[in-house]
């Protein structure tokens, strides 16, 4: 091998030799570019079939064939895929304001009973039922109690929660169905649409796709049974219960709600309490003075005179306690009464907006896996062409071994 | 020769390496990568080419033509000769880069084995060569004697691996399924190679399926002779592609210009 510099001329062809090979290839594939464009172009205005470079097979129903290329694919997928979302989107509109409407009905009696409850809240019972479960513990519950009897149960309301779920999955399914099957029409639509329009030459068939297949598909999509909703039930805390559970819960969370106004009626139960301790106190000295009194007036009564006058003292004393607690309870009530039932029927509303909006939120959960279902099914429908046994044997064939 | 022992070796696995590598990747490889790996693989075959191109040129125009001739004058400068070698070495590059889309283990085993014994044909033929040839002659002859046996030894291993090797069997598909099935298989992310490798895989898929038509059906010596003349057009193409390929593997380790230089200094 020889040390002397090479001439520059090698150096020269070399480069010119690399130069050339790179441009042989972007030429050759610049070319064969160019005459695919050309060879479709030229089919195309001939309005013969345009040869594609794949394309995937679509059976319609009956038999018929429809070649798609990929990009034609893809775009129909992600054209059906928006409007599945839009149409979703509407769908889960309609299923709120279903639910909203399911649940207003249902708790419309409830509304008529507000004034039973306030009729209690400023009875003697009610007041004396409150200050016992005040000092026993437990008063939020005996207000929740209170309000379950008076309101909740005689409206009727704890049946229809109980009847809710199965009427609004009801609707959902069939709303569903609806979506599912206008799903199918927009897609047969879509392909006949292309199948009217020039078919490419039916060469390079990457995939199927058998559309008698969609039916079915989607068919499975929306079968819909109580078990579905009955395991979205279990996820939300509408459909976990029933109906009676359901209203022991409202009635709970109505007073939780009502709990400043509650409280602030507790805090005058209070305060009466502290006046009407000392009126009681001055009322069974006064008493028990006014018994001993009657009871030395009279010859019989003159042994007796300290018990007589003592059951005296005490009957008066609670006479007195009744009808001053009676004449600040009606006090109360003709001052406070209207704003205590617009904060009651304010929480039931709360309430009532809060129940519905799980009851959409169960429906919802199901259609949103239909709908999942029918987007990401579009994907799994193609099928590519399935692979023949590898098996011939050449020499085998020949009749060799 | 060009290079130490190893270093040629080391370069010709690069060669295996890079077709291998191609195909494993060739569904996510982006046309830059997929046309990179085709102008070096054109180069390698070009070198190879050009080398044993500019012994013929030198000794046709040495010997064969008178100097004051015009095809002397138009021969002498190479041009024509590289354009030749140029165009031969991107079609059998195309050739190597499509058959790589459908190897099988055995096959790309094959593929690395083959580097190895070209390094040890290069070798023998070189000690074979080293009393008969001129010096300057010895490592070209010797790349040129290699080529030729190296690519029978692939061709005909990879015969006697098709021959007994499981095919798909495509006989009881229609022709249309037949071209839907090859070009399914094509699985290249550029879209302009993809545009080659689908016609090349279909016409092969084609043949096999008249092929194994007519075997299942042997009827007269002129149908089995049919059947054996397809069956051997279906795999025709490996022999280009074992021409390619030792081309390829010489190409990495060829010195063109050093002919070149010699055939210029006999010329002075």
């Amino acid at each position: 091998m020889s040390d002397a510099p090479r001439p520059v001329s090698h150096w020269f062809w070399g480069g010119f030799f690399a130069v050339l090979i790179l441009g042989l290839v972007l030429a050759g594939l610049a070319g064969l570019r160019a005459g695919s464009h050309w060879l479709e172009d030229r089919l195309g205005r001939a309005g013969l079939p345009v040869p594609v470079r794949a394309a995937v097979k679509v059976t319609l129903a009956g038999g018929e064939a429809l070649y798609l290329d990929p990009g034609q694919l893809a775009q129909l997928r992600a054209e059906l895929q928006r409007d599945l979302a839009v149409q979703g989107e509407a769908l889960a509109q309609r299923v709120r304001e279903a639910s909203t409407h399911a649940v207003a009905t249902a708790f419309a009696p409830a509304y008529d009973r507000v004034p039973d409850f306030a009729d209690w809240y400023y009875s003697l019972a009610g007041e004396y039922g409150r200050l016992w479960h005040a000092l026993a513990g437990g008063v939020a519950d005996y207000l929740a109690g209170r309000l379950e009897a008076l309101v909740i149960e005689p409206s009727g309301l704890a049946q229809r929660l109980d009847e809710l779920p199965a009427e609004l999955s009801g609707l959902a399914s069939e709303q569903t169905r609806a979506l599912a099957a206008a799903f199918e029409g927009r897609l047969l639509e879509r392909l006949r649409a292309l199948a009217s329009e020039p078919q490419p030459v039916r060469v390079e068939v990457s995939g199927e796709w058998d559309v008698a297949g969609v039916a079915a598909e989607v068919g499975q999509a929306v079968a819909l049974g109580p078990a579905d909703f009955a395991r979205q039930a279990a996820a939300t805390s509408a459909g976990a219960a029933t109906g009676a559970v359901l209203a022991k819960k409202l009635g709970a969370a109505t007073v939780a709600k009502t709990g400043a106004k509650l409280a602030g009626s507790a805090a005058k139960v209070g305060l009466k309490s502290a006046a009407k301790m000392g009126v009681g106190a001055g009322s069974a000295a006064s008493g028990a003075a006014a018994g001993a009194a009657f009871c030395t007036a009279t010859v019989a009564g003159a042994p007796l005179a300290p018990a007589c006058a003592l059951l005296g003292g005490v009957a008066t004393g609670v006479a007195t306690w009744v009808l001053v607690d009676e004449a600040v309870l009606a006090t109360d009530e003709y001052f406070n009464r209207a704003q205590f039932e617009e904060a009651l029927r304010h929480s039931l509303a709360e309430s009532q907006a809060e129940l519905a909006d799980a009851f959409a939120e169960q429906q919802l959960r199901v259609m949103d896996g239909v709908i999942d279902r029918l987007a990401s099914g579009l994907d799994a429908l193609v099928r590519p062409v399935p692979a023949p046994p590898k098996d011939f044997v050449p020499v085998q064939a020949a009749g060799g071994r | 020769m060009k290079g130490g022992a190893t270093s040629r070796v080391v370069r010709m696995l690069a060669i295996a390496a890079s077709l291998i590598a191609w195909q494993l990747f060739a569904d996510v490889a982006s046309c830059p990568l997929a046309i990179g790996l085709l102008v070096l693989l054109a180069l390698a075959i070009g070198t190879a080419g050009l080398e044993s191109a500019v012994l013929r040129r030198h000794a046709f125009t040495a010997q064969y033509l008178a100097p004051e001739g015009r095809l002397f004058r138009l021969l002498r400068p190479g041009v024509l000769m590289l354009l030749r070698q140029g165009v031969a070495a991107v079609l059998l590059a195309a050739v190597l880069v499509l058959n790589a889309l459908t190897l099988e283990a055995w096959q790309r085993a094959l593929l690395l084995g083959d580097a190895l014994l070209m390094a040890a044909l290069l070798g023998a033929f070189a000690r074979l060569l080293a009393g008969e040839a001129r010096v300057a002659y010895v490592a070209p002859l010797a790349r040129r004697w290699a080529v030729r046996v190296n690519a029978l030894c692939v061709w005909g291993a990879l015969l006697i691996g098709l021959l007994y090797t499981p095919q798909a069997s495509l006989a009881a598909l229609r022709w249309e399924e037949v071209i839907s099935l090859a070009a399914g298989q094509v699985h290249v992310a550029c879209a302009d190679l993809a545009l080659l490798a689908r016609p090349a895989t279909v016409a092969s898929a084609l043949m096999l399926w008249g092929a194994q038509n007519l075997f299942a059906d042997f009827g007269d010596a002129l149908q089995t002779l049919l059947a054996w003349l397809l069956f051997l057009a279906a795999f025709g193409a490996s022999f280009l592609f074992a021409w390619a390929y030792s081309l390829a593997l010489v190409g990495t380790v060829s010195a063109p210009w050093q002919t070149w230089r010699e055939r210029e200094a006999q010329a002075q």
